[in-house]
């Protein structure tokens, strides 16, 4: 353990970015770093940030990976805003990261690297390490190569191995730097790489030296800690937002009694659903990679309407070109689930920077009047939540449903409360055994759910198809009124499915000077804004939106016990224009478009702002 | 295969309660009463089939089939069908087709469901022109054709189906003809028999668009020398009184009156399962020299998608065990508190 | 999530395995040169500078091998024409390049190694370099542009394979 006298520091929470080329292991280092402060027992946030190119040269901008937690004794919701900490492994690093770095804050770096060509290679003129440019924070500049070298003398091995470790040395460090044991770690290192003992033992070694270097040498005069979050009693695991979406999708489909069909397309930040889906073979679920994101969407169309539960994920791009066949599944009442990740936009955009711009699309982007439902998650534990419900609303109202989330979600992280399977409620499906009364186009009358009789059923042979049908036979309809009375019926089934859901219950002051209303992966920052300013006493509530379509039954009344409403988003103000055109209120937005997330400091001022005007 | 059917099917059966709207005269009569005589002789039990269908005159199809059917979206039928049949391989699927819609439009998912090799059946209704929007032209009408949409001649080079289906991997490739029903019923059993994707190509009249397209095979009096009937294992021969055959010079196909200099035994013999020969076979058809060869042109036997899929699927239960998802949860790094 | 941790560990074990030996192995400086060569322009040395320089423009070449009774006895360049007869009141017609060539120059066998033409080239200056049989009959001729070519071809990912502007632009990010 740590040496007694070093004294010792304890605080709420701090957040750390790691930051080198993407050959340096940095989602390696922050990924165990994250798995020991979750030994720990804090709360914690992750977001990784990759480099986009395939294989940037090592040692430009453009190669620069990142990892980023916050770790806390509270409960956060985000990955923190400013840095106390920066890992900077090259110059490329730290000429990228360092604008987010706070005030004194602490910079750690490999001086080794810092050599003229890297200098060059990444725009920095002169050597930052030794003129005066890092003189706001405190900087830790150590040849990380030579102490590893040093640490791993007598086992002869080549340059690159050694350069290979440093990233163990900077995690040895920081892990002492903030009282992490090193325990997970080594027995990672141990499985991940047991087939090369030397590189073990070099890790190993690596890992150790760099702890003790925080231990022994007099700069590090004290150790930071963080104490336990509070945490519901349970097992929890750390959880990665897309991973989250497809263990809701995996344990809807097995409390539906279904098996599940999957097609999607390559495209970022989608593509590892269909991954992480292909691989769970044993559980029978069938992956289809489409040749294009139409045919994707339209498979799962003819998979469902032969009793599979039939989902698609994508992003903005692809949602485009789904348009006319969600269409398709809005006219013959078909439950299908849509995952749109959102990315930047418009068209290519910045695929892997987050945004939150196809609200919009969602619930408008099809010809005609074509409601669907629309859910959206609010941090990568709760993609679990909202994948289940967005397949229960599916099979309970036969109906199609989009899921928003979006690339930060995608690839962040944060503990998860592991659900036991027994414990989830069962979703009830509208499939039809007999043929007996079968009649495809009768609707229920709780959820205007047709009924679902699948080929390969006998005596239930019927036809569906996009033109407008008869309310009552399925025939196909020119009739003026009987198309009125179907576009009704296709939104009334939307605004059914409010009649079940719980009603709003705003965080915090349930009336006051100021309501926040947010959806999607703001969730975390919105709510740590509204916490600071009702510390200093302002009255402040927080809904934060799960449902987009339909709106939670009593929204309109609850906006108006405030005197401001706030729509923070990562978009020109789509909530926005929904709130203000529904419920006729007049709502300020704030607005980000920057393929980053909100921070809690934009968004704390401007609820400042508001009470004070 | 499967349910113990004691119940035999007729024609009737099949027959929806809608009416049908095609035009009087309209070549797709013939097809539906071709596909309503031959389901029920298949050993299907009715509730296994299913036609999907596109966006176009043949895609009305499904609504006069007393099965389950799909009228899905222009061009995308066969994405559909694929996604239907992933999910219950048992099914019958039959997808529903014209030239605008498997060509234009649907060009890509055609090609893809070709070279998957799922089992299912492709009925390409071909009049070469876009009926149901009013006579535009299309991606099999001849170059220089006049429509509505080109009214000085297309410029477009047309398509040929089977051509494309070989060269997309196509496991069985045939071709008939509106009108020649027996025909057409020999083929569509075939096509079902064929396991993996069947490619059937529909010479069909549409007299108000496009009249006569197929005239030249289909007059009586001219037929047998425009028509080449394929049968697998005998010599390619044609003409009213049988006294012309296709010989290969070469690497070409060529024309030869039977007589003193060439007798049945020069005359190529048709194989299904050669591809070359399927490949100048599919040339034919643009070639005004050469009769229009009808009948299965290729065919070879392939697994199936759906059948690799569900192996896979099998073999994964087997290795791993039954997925158990509290298992799946719990598998990573978990701490209690 | 887990791609992109494979992605990096395969970049991290590509990066150690890679490195400066790259330079150094993968050039086989011990390549014969006949792999190199492609032919060359062999004239009698009693050809007039007219002729030569003909033959120059037609065969789009810059460099003659000049011969006397079948054997090598000089060479003559493109460099020895802006040195030696641009700006000076010469007739083409009557001069012959005997006069102008280089008398009995270096000369490398078909087996002599790709290092051995670089030795030459780097020590003497030339940067074309005959090649001989054994009984001095030109057979070809080597130039640095066939040395460099010879490199891009061996680091063809190194060489060939690079964006436009390499490492001038590397501050954006894409991706697809």
């Amino acid at each position: 353990m740590a040496d007694k006298s070093k004294s010792i520091n304890n605080v709420d929470r701090v957040v750390i970015r790691f930051t080198g080329d993407s050959g340096d292991g940095m989602q390696l280092t922050g990924n165990r770093f994250t798995e020991a402060t979750a030994i720990m027992g804090n709360d914690l946030a992750t977001f990784p940030d990759y480099p986009a190119e395939i294989r940037a040269p090592a040692g430009t901008l453009a190669g620069v990976s990142s990892f980023q937690i916050q770790f806390s004794s509270e409960n956060i919701g985000t990955p923190g805003d400013e840095l106390d900490v920066l890992v900077a492994m090259n110059p490329a690093a730290l000429k990228t990261n360092l604008e987010d770095l706070k005030t004194s804050g602490i910079i750690i770096a490999n001086k080794a690297n810092y050599t003229d060509k890297n200098l060059k290679l990444s725009g920095w003129k002169l050597n930052p390490l030794e003129d005066d440019s890092l003189k706001d924070y405190r900087v830790i500049a150590l040849d990380m190569t030579r102490l590893v070298s040093n640490a791993v003398e007598e086992m002869d091995l080549s340059i690159k191995l050694i350069s290979r470790s440093t990233n163990m040395f900077a995690l040895g460090l920081v892990s002492w730097m903030y009282d992490r044991t090193l325990d997970s770690t080594i027995n990672f290192i141990k499985n991940k790489f047991a087939k090369r003992p030397e590189l073990v033992e070099a890790n190993i070694r690596a890992l150790k030296a760099g702890y003790n270097y925080g231990d022994t040498i007099e700069e590090f005069q004290h150790i930071v800690t963080v104490s336990k979050a509070e945490f519901e009693p349970g097992v929890y695991r750390n959880i990665v937002g897309n991973q989250a979406l497809c263990f809701g999708l995996i344990a809807a489909a097995e409390k539906a009694g279904l098996d599940i069909y999957f097609a999607g397309y390559p495209i970022t930040p989608a593509s590892d659903i269909l991954h992480i889906l292909s691989g769970y073979k044993n559980f029978r679920i069938k992956t289809f990679q489409a040749e294009d994101e139409i045919a994707a969407i339209m498979s799962v169309i003819g998979a469902v309407f032969c009793g599979d539960l039939g989902i698609t994920a994508t992003s903005g791009p692809g949602m485009a070109l789904k348009g006319e066949s969600l269409g398709l599944a809005v006219a013959t009442e078909l439950p299908l689930v849509v995952l749109n990740i959102q990315r930047t936009g418009p068209s290519t955009g910045m695929p892997t920077k987050t945004e939150q711009a196809d609200l919009l699309q969602a619930l408008f982007g099809r010809n005609g009047e074509s409601p669907v439902v629309v859910l959206a998650a609010n941090s990568p534990a709760d993609c679990f939540s909202t994948a289940f419900e967005a397949c229960r609303i599916a099979l309970e109202y036969m109906i199609p449903v989009v899921v928003l989330s979006d690339a930060f979600l995608a690839h962040g992280s944060e503990p998860w409360l592991i659900p036991q399977i027994k414990n989830l409620p069962k979703i009830r499906t509208h499939l039809v055994e007999k043929a007996n009364g079968f009649n495809p186009f009768k609707r229920e009358e709780k959820t205007l759910a047709r009924q679902w009789g699948i080929p390969g059923t006998k005596g239930m042979e019927h036809r569906v198809g996009g033109l407008e049908k008869d309310i009552e036979t399925g025939d196909v309809s020119y009739d003026p009124i009987n198309h009125e009375k179907m576009m009704y019926l296709r939104q009334q089934k939307i605004d059914i499915i409010a009649n079940e859901l719980p009603p709003v219950d705003p965080f915090g002051d349930k009336s006051g000077k100021v309501l926040v209303v947010g959806w999607g992966s703001s969730f975390g920052s919105i709510r740590e804004a509204v916490n600071r300013s009702r510390k200093v006493g302002h009255t402040v509530g927080h809904v934060h939106l799960r449902h987009l379509n339909p709106f939670p039954p009593n929204l309109g009344e609850t906006l108006l016990k405030y005197q401001n409403i706030l729509v923070p988003e990562m978009n020109n103000g789509q909530l926005l224009l929904l709130l203000r055109g529904k419920f006729l209120i007049d709502a300020s937005g704030l607005n980000k478009v920057q393929g980053k997330p909100l921070g809690v400091d934009e968004i704390h001022d401007k609820i400042i702002e508001l009470i004070g005007t | 295969m499967g349910d113990q059917q004691t119940v035999t099917f007729s024609k009737k059966d099949f027959v929806s309660d809608q009416d049908v709207r095609w035009c009087p005269g309209c070549g797709d009569y013939a097809i539906l009463s071709q596909v309503q005589k031959v389901f029920p002789q298949l050993g299907v039990p009715k509730e296994k089939f299913l036609v999907v269908s596109g966006i176009g005159c043949s895609s009305r199809f499904p609504y006069y089939m007393n099965t389950f059917g799909f009228h899905s979206i222009h061009g995308r039928a066969p994405a559909l069908a694929t996604g239907a049949k992933i999910a219950n391989p048992d099914l019958s699927v039959w997808v529903v087709t014209g030239d605008g819609d498997s060509m234009s439009i649907g060009g890509n998912h055609f090609i893809h469901v070709l070279r998957r090799n799922f089992d299912l059946n492709i009925l390409l209704f071909n009049n070469q022109v876009y009926g149901l929007t009013k006579g535009q032209y299309s991606p099999t009408s001849e170059i220089g054709k006049i429509s509505n949409s080109t009214p000085f001649g297309s410029v477009d080079y047309p398509f040929n189906p089977p051509l494309l289906a070989l060269g997309a991997g196509g496991t069985f490739i045939a071709r008939s003809i509106d009108r020649e029903q027996s025909h057409l019923q020999g083929i569509l059993k075939e096509a079902h028999k064929h396991e993996g994707t069947s490619f059937v190509e529909i010479y069909q009249n549409c007299w108000v668009f496009n009249d006569g397209a197929f005239a030249s095979l289909t007059e009586r009096e001219i037929k047998m020398e425009t028509q080449l009937i394929l049968e697998q294992g005998k010599p390619m021969v044609f003409g009213k009184n049988k006294d012309k055959g296709l010989r290969l010079k070469g690497s070409k196909l060529q024309v030869v009156q039977l007589g003193k200099k060439y007798s049945v035994d020069d005359i190529l013999v048709h194989d299904e399962k050669n591809k070359i020969q399927g490949l100048l076979l599919s040339e034919l058809s643009c070639d005004k020299n050469f009769p229009t060869p009808i009948g299965i042109i290729y065919q070879e036997d392939k697994p199936t998608y759906e059948t690799m899929l569900y192996n896979q699927l099998e073999k994964a239960v087997k290795s791993k065990g039954k997925g158990n998802l509290d298992k799946l949860f719990n598998d990573s790094h978990t701490w209690k508190v | 999530m887990n791609d992109f941790l494979d992605d990096e560990l395969k970049q991290m074990e590509e990066r150690e395995s890679s490195g400066e030996e790259l330079i150094t192995e993968a050039i086989s400086l011990s390549d014969p040169i006949k792999s190199l060569s492609k032919g060359c322009l062999s004239l009698q040395e009693d050809t007039s500078l007219r002729e030569v320089v003909n033959q120059f423009q037609i065969k789009n070449i810059g460099c003659a091998i000049l011969t006397k009774d079948g054997k090598i006895s000089g060479i003559f360049t493109e460099r020895d024409i802006l040195l030696n007869v641009l700006g000076r009141k010469l007739d083409l017609e009557k001069e012959i390049v005997k006069d102008f060539m280089t008398k009995n120059p270096q000369v490398l066998l078909p087996t002599d190694p790709v290092s051995f033409a670089l030795n030459k080239m780097v020590d003497g200056g030339f940067r074309n370099i005959p090649i001989v049989d054994e009984k001095r009959k030109p057979i070809g001729q080597i130039s640095i542009l066939d040395v460099v070519h010879h490199l891009g071809q061996y680091f063809h990912e190194e060489i060939l394979n690079l964006p436009p502007e390499p490492l001038r632009k590397q501050n954006r990010r894409e991706g697809g």
